[in-house]
């Protein structure tokens, strides 16, 4: 009788100390926020519309290249081929964190600050001296 | 007769407008940076509207000549392609208070040999005008022939204006320039001469300039919100409120809408790490881009499925839908396996083991061979972030789906769901997936790659800042998923 008992004993022993992985639902945890209350229309972005709006430059040549725009840490957001005569528009999804944004056009690569909705770009440069006083 | 005469106008007519090529400055635009942005160069001058100016509403105006270096007060035209003719230009004094006053034309070579930026050798005067002492104010034009050395020449030169001086405080006004010749200067290439465009692919794209230089079908990579990875985390007890540590989901992504030389979206890339599951369901996750056309995909290739949860069309998109929707993998178990240690989940239990996160990508083709799957090409505008609305399937159940707040659900979502338990949902006023009474939601969307709370901890204690930002409807703290603004010791590790 010992002799069933103990392998018996054993094998239960066993059974209760698997525990199933694929398990239900968690359990809900009574600290749940109840006290956030947010409002009703509250679309919980973390991202913001940005209205891009570039003015083209009348310069004497054709200038078509990439007109790219990034972040502050290199994070790039907008790339696509414009002349640089055209004015145009884009929207963004700016994160909400982000301040600063920098746009490059060839070897134009110029800063702007961000706070609202809408950014203003173009391709002006202004230099005291222009782009190299004589040699 | 008739072939005669008209040979001859043709002939006359590029006569004449090979004479009409010109480079000018009038200073009308009256902000010199258009000018520069045009690669003209100022130095101590700049434009005025005073009364002395010399013709139209604006000129351009120097310092006070007090000064006989030529490298003080100066103009210098953008690299042009010198041709035959006279340089003109009309130019006078603000006023006679001065012993001398010139004015010293110079032209400069190309050398790319100096270590200048400008790539300017060393420059030549030509000629000089001196005004005739005592000063006077009276506009004077002076024409001056192109060097014969450089006219016609078929290389790149610069023509510099110096006005130099002592004695006194007249300055000089000067407008009207007028240059004979092409314009040879590239304002997008640092102003430098013209240069031949490397385009291997022959998209129009210059090869500086494009992410597929051998592939003419593709040009650009545009990312969704940025080329970084962005975190999606999700409770999945919908339509009853969840713990709030939303990591029952959490995957990591990036959007990627390559782009042609038109701006239209040839693929879609769509690579995603499934970071953490920390629920014993088996969920999937899949991505609606709302009111793009199922038919603008020729193919999906890369999604996981295994189960038959979901019917899929002959493309690989979802079956049912009204928009476009892809399965990107129906459970999130065979993304990120279970790693033992007895715990419920994978990679939310601090001190249990880690499962490794593995990068895939699902590839949508909208183009091919610069074709529309569809015959309506997919600009960028049209499917920008707005458009993308990413959802977890619940527990292999394919009715119960849980979306971003306020993104609606797919047309195969169980419609019989919506407003149990703790769901607040409202169709006519366009509110999904938020709580009925506190108006939470089920999933959030961070731009950046953030790390998510650890097992039963609520959100709110590995970010103190969340509550605030969203009683103040996000006007607060928008930055309260910050590294900075975290308490690491909550969240996962």
């Amino acid at each position: 009788m010992k002799k069933i008992f103990l392998p018996l004993a054993l094998f239960v022993i066993l059974l209760a100390s698997c525990k199933k992985e694929v398990a239900g639902p968690d359990p809900i945890d009574p600290t749940t926020p109840t006290e956030l209350k947010a409002n009703a229309s509250f679309k919980w972005q973390t991202t913001r519309p940005v209205t891009v709006t570039v003015t083209g430059t009348p310069v004497s040549a054709n200038i078509q290249r990439k007109f790219s725009v990034q972040l502050e840490d290199g994070s790039l957001v907008y790339a696509a081929n414009h002349n640089m005569k055209d004015n145009f528009e884009f929207t963004l999804s700016l994160p909400a964190h982000a301040t600063k944004l920098i746009y490059n056009y060839g070897s134009i690569s110029k800063e702007v600050a961000v706070s609202g909705n809408n950014v203003a770009m173009n391709y002006l440069v202004e230099t005291e001296n222009g782009y190299d006083p004589i040699n | 007769m008739k072939k005669i005469l008209f040979a001859s106008i043709t002939i006359l007519i590029s006569l004449f407008s090979l004479e009409a090529q010109t480079i000018m400055l009038d200073a009308e635009s009256g902000n010199r940076a258009t000018e520069q942005a045009n690669c003209w160069a100022f130095g101590a001058t700049s434009y005025s509207n005073l009364e002395f100016r010399i013709s139209g509403n604006w000129s351009v105006r120097t310092n006070q000549l007090t000064n006989s270096s030529l490298g003080a007060c100066w103009i210098k035209s953008p690299w042009i392609e010198p041709g035959k003719g006279n340089i003109t230009m009309k130019t006078r004094l603000e006023n006679d208070r001065g012993t001398s006053r010139a004015a010293v034309f110079q032209f400069i070579p190309y050398d790319a040999t100096v270590t200048s930026s400008s790539k300017e050798g060393k420059p030549t005067e030509f000629y000089t005008y001196k005004w005739a002492i005592p000063l006077d104010i009276w506009v004077k034009d002076l024409s001056v022939a192109v060097p014969a050395e450089i006219a016609n020449s078929g290389k790149p030169y610069k023509i510099m204006i110096s006005y130099i001086g002592e004695g006194g405080t007249s300055r000089a006004f000067a407008d009207d320039l007028v240059i004979p010749g092409n314009y040879f200067s590239s304002p997008a290439d640092n102003c430098l001469p013209k240069a031949e465009v490397k385009d291997e692919d022959g998209d129009g794209i210059n090869d500086e300039d494009d992410a597929y230089p051998m592939d003419k079908y593709r040009a650009f990579n545009n990312y969704l919100p940025t080329s970084s990875y962005n975190t999606l985390m999700f409770e999945d007890l919908w339509p009853a409120k969840g713990d709030y540590d939303f990591n029952d989901l959490v995957v990591d992504y990036k959007i990627n809408r390559v782009t042609n030389a038109s701006n239209q979206i040839v693929d879609i890339l769509f690579t995603y790490k499934v970071k953490a599951t920390g629920a014993g369901f088996k969920n999937g996750f899949g991505v609606e881009f709302t009111g793009i056309p199922a038919s603008a995909v020729y193919e999906v290739k890369g999604s996981n499925i295994k189960g038959n949860v979901h019917k899929l069309e002959a493309n690989g998109l979802e079956a049912g839908t009204k928009h476009l929707t892809f399965i990107a993998f129906d459970n999130a178990i065979n993304e990120l396996p279970y790693a033992g240690g007895g715990v419920v989940g994978v990679n939310t239990t601090i001190g249990a083991p880690k499962q490794k996160v593995t990068e895939k990508t699902v590839t949508l083709s909208l183009m091919r061979d610069g074709k529309a799957a569809n015959g309506t090409p997919v600009t960028i505008k049209e499917l920008g972030f707005d458009q993308f609305n990413p959802f977890l399937i619940v527990n292999q159940t394919r009715g119960r789906e849980v979306h971003l707040a306020d993104k609606a659900p797919t047309a195969l979502a169980d419609p019989k769901l919506f407003n149990t338990s703790d769901d607040g949902s409202n169709e006519g006023l366009n509110r999904w997936y938020k709580s009925k009474n506190n108006f939470l939601p089920w999933a959030l969307n961070i731009p950046m790659e953030v790390t998510y709370p650890a097992e039963k901890v609520n959100i709110q204690k590995g970010y103190p800042l969340f509550k605030a930002w969203a009683e103040s409807n996000g006007l607060m703290n928008t930055d309260w998923y910050t590294p900075s603004n975290s308490i690491l010791e909550n969240l996962y590790k």
